[in-house]
């Protein structure tokens, strides 16, 4: 077992803490323990001070603020730091969340538009685009083309009556 | 090194018209196994099982026999590098510590990388401008592997993949274009702008993360939900219509304005591959850019785009070292490189 604070040598001691009745274990190396070996536990308060942080950010995955996914354990403030999910199961998991980054990222956030409310704002748009392309047709007498976008247009609105 | 004899050849890929921008066409499918942690979130053991998974159901496909399959652990860095610098693997492929793979055609015109960030991302490369054949081939890959392995896919979000940007269709779409003109006129930074209005970026020269070289960008689409795969090709064949258009008028006017100091300068380029004994890739890709651009505006310069692609693939470093057996410091490539260019130029 790798020791939980340097994450490098092998963890010899094992504490067993017990914060609000919550039963914590802890494993560390021997330098960690005595505070040598790594400038930052260098003294006692810095040591303290570090274990602390450790407990707190134990604490704070516990409350129920920071979702966890079942399979994978990814942690939704994980997602949050480097933006990437762990496993198919965290979409689900953190789909409020992710929702809104993917109407940032694509504009939207579903997968089908066929099945989406956006379809018919897009016909419409099509719709239109075509009828601006006829306009500047006719500006530039290309009848031939203006007859052939008209045709287009027609067939689109009569598919929209059908639905 | 295991890989010199790749190192010996170019990419089919590469275009030798030299009278478009357009070297190549990439097409890329993120995919994940359904019931798997993905990637950068498995542990060691996972890793290799998924790895494992691909491999086995590939066997199930007669077509892939004839495809290589690498696990990378087997390849030193040289190895490595010359897959990034034949476009195969991504930079995060060649420096990972996670247990990845490749799976290769020999041609150099398909491959799928494993444990990238996702488990698989099938890529599909086709010379010069060819949207419909690349993406075509590249749609017919994902549906074949499919039919031997479960892909990760929700109703909602599409294909499911580790980074929220790849999602939906997993698709991207990129082209490498070389720009020397609007490059010289500053006009790059522009351009990155009004693309990236149209949910377009453009790369370096080995994608993310890399910067460009002899003015070669990597253009492609950055939304990859909520559009068809004929949508992304719609809007990139109008851009690469457009971006061909600009590097034209950009290159007519500069050549109007001083034709004199152009010639003078392309020349030079020409020169400079010729007699020079130590050469950097970053100084021969700036003069290959000046010869293809001199090429493209029908300068009479004795090189063909074949012999072009050759110093495009073939004096990259890892390339270099691979084919001379051993690890070089940057001058000792340097030197091997000026010679090897004489060679192909003469």
């Amino acid at each position: 077992m790798i020791c939980e604070i340097c994450k490098k040598n092998q963890a010899t001691i094992h504490f067993v803490m017990n914060v609000n009745g919550k039963v914590t274990k802890i494993n560390i190396c021997e330098s960690c323990a005595a505070g040598g070996g790594m400038e930052i536990l260098a003294s006692p308060e810095k040591s303290f001070n570090l274990l602390n942080k450790f407990l707190s950010s134990l604490a704070m995955a516990e409350t129920a603020e920071d979702k966890e996914c079942p399979t994978c354990g990814k942690k939704l403030s994980e997602f949050k730091d480097d933006g990437k999910l762990g496993c198919p199961r965290c979409w689900d998991v953190f789909r409020e969340d992710i929702i809104p980054l993917l109407k940032k990222l694509h504009g939207v956030s579903f997968h089908n538009r066929k099945k989406s409310p956006l379809r018919k704002e897009n016909k419409i748009s099509e719709a239109e685009k075509i009828q601006d392309e006829l306009r500047r047709a006719v500006d530039e007498e290309n009848y031939e083309k203006a007859a052939e976008l008209r045709d287009r247009l027609r067939d689109l609105k009569s598919s929209d009556v059908k639905k | 090194m295991i890989l010199k004899n790749l190192s010996e050849k170019s990419c089919e890929w590469l275009n030798s018209d030299t009278a478009t921008p357009f070297i190549s066409t990439r097409i890329r499918y993120a995919r994940n196994l359904a019931g798997f942690v993905f990637p950068s979130r498995a542990n060691p053991s996972e890793q290799l099982k998924a790895r494992n998974a691909v491999f086995r159901a590939l066997v199930k496909l007669p077509e892939w026999e004839r495809y290589e399959k690498i696990e990378m652990e087997e390849l030193d860095i040289t190895d490595r590098r010359l897959l990034m610098e034949r476009h195969m693997a991504s930079y995060d492929l060649v420096f990972t510590e996670r247990v990845s793979g490749l799976v290769i055609d020999k041609s150099g015109l398909m491959c799928i990388m494993l444990n990238e960030e996702d488990h698989l991302r099938i890529q599909v490369f086709a010379r010069g401008l060819d949207f419909g054949g690349s993406s075509a081939l590249g749609a017919g890959v994902s549906k074949e592997i499919s039919s031997v392995l479960k892909f990760a896919f929700h109703p909602e979000f599409g294909y499911l993949t580790a980074c929220p940007t790849n999602a939906g269709t997993g698709l991207r779409i990129s082209f490498l274009a070389h720009l020397p003109a609007l490059s010289r006129e500053g006009l790059i930074g522009e351009l990155m702008d009004s693309l990236g209005r149209l949910g377009v970026v453009i790369r370096g020269f080995y994608g993310e993360a890399t910067k460009p070289l002899g003015n070669f960008f990597q253009v492609s689409n950055q939304v990859t939900m909520g559009v068809t795969e004929d949508e992304i090709t719609e809007k990139l064949t109008a851009i690469s219509n457009q971006l061909e258009k600009t590097e034209r008028r950009s290159s007519d006017k500069l050549f109007k304005k001083n034709k004199m100091e152009m010639l003078d300068r392309i020349y030079r380029s020409y020169g400079i591959l010729q007699f020079a004994r130590k050469l950097s890739y970053e100084e021969l890709m700036s003069c290959v850019s000046d010869i293809r651009w001199g090429l493209r505006e029908g300068m009479a310069i004795p090189v063909g785009g074949d012999k072009i692609n050759d110093l495009i693939m073939l004096a990259q470093p890892a390339h270099i070292e691979e084919r001379a057996e051993k690890n070089l410091t940057p001058d000792e490539r340097d030197v091997l490189r000026a010679e090897f260019v004489k060679q192909i130029l003469n």
